[in-house]
């Protein structure tokens, strides 16, 4: 299997840079796990970013503290809503790490 | 899961999550380390404090190139040289 | 070794340094995403083809 991708997401702020990654990586063969915290949850939320869950075999998850420090209290369906062991678990497993 | 990784977690602008960060990625067994970039750590601050006292507890190695900050002092050339030992840099 | 900065935004005055620092003895490549016009097909391999990534 290739090499995976982590994408670490901790603003937000650079759909377009994430998702033109997120799409060339999955065209490119590369397994991709995406994790949201801090103002990053705010994605979880967002219409344009959620289209990317329909990308196929991308994993994402988010910091539920986060979206709580945030007051996002709605959950989206294709994302798990973890801890930091989510985010320690990506970073151990990926090949590379971009860090939005 | 692959080989331990070393990990460094950048401080910058947004010391506090910066910090707890650096905590949580320990979940995974890998070699985490702190490197405080030019700033003054707020340690007055509830919110840096907190992730602070878990980072000393758990005896993660801290790096800055600002003496204030009470860590193992390095200059910014000594940091820059350093984190290419790491797999892994997370500027935050 | 192989050394791929990506700026999001104009570097900082250390950022900048820490650039310059790895250049010397190293093969440096800094992508500037914030002034546009990215192939991400190209960023996902210049990622894989160097040893060390940087997100600033």
């Amino acid at each position: 299997m290739a090499d995976m991708l982590g994408i670490m997401v901790t603003k937000y702020e650079n759909l377009d840079h994430i998702a033109g990654v997120v799409k060339a990586a999955k065209a490119a063969g590369h397994p991709v796990t995406l994790f949201m915290t801090d103002e990053g949850v705010r994605f979880t939320r967002d219409p344009k970013f959620q289209e990317l869950l329909k990308v196929p075999g991308v994993e994402f998850s988010c910091c539920d503290h986060s979206c709580e420090l945030v007051g996002i209290h709605e959950k989206t369906e294709g994302i798990s809503y973890g801890s930091q062991y989510n985010n320690a678990g990506m970073l151990h497993d990926s090949a590379r790490i971009l860090v939005f | 899961m692959s080989d331990t990784k070393k990990i460094a977690v950048i401080v910058r602008d947004r010391q506090g999550e910066a910090l707890r960060v650096a905590g949580g990625l320990t979940l995974a067994d890998d070699t985490i380390e702190v490197f405080i970039l030019d700033r003054k750590l707020d340690k007055n601050d509830p919110e840096v404090a907190t992730p602070l006292e878990l980072v000393t507890d758990i005896e993660l190695k801290v790096y800055s190139n600002n003496a204030e900050n009470g860590s193992t002092t390095i200059s910014l050339e000594e940091m820059a040289k350093k984190l290419l030992e790491y797999d892994f840099a997370i500027p935050y | 070794m192989k050394i791929l900065h990506v700026l999001k935004k104009a570097p900082d005055a250390s950022t900048k340094k820490i650039i310059e620092i790895h250049s010397a003895g190293n093969q440096v490549k800094t992508i500037e995403l914030y002034k546009g016009g990215i192939s991400y097909d190209k960023l996902v391999a210049d990622v894989f083809a160097h040893d060390k990534v940087f997100c600033w």
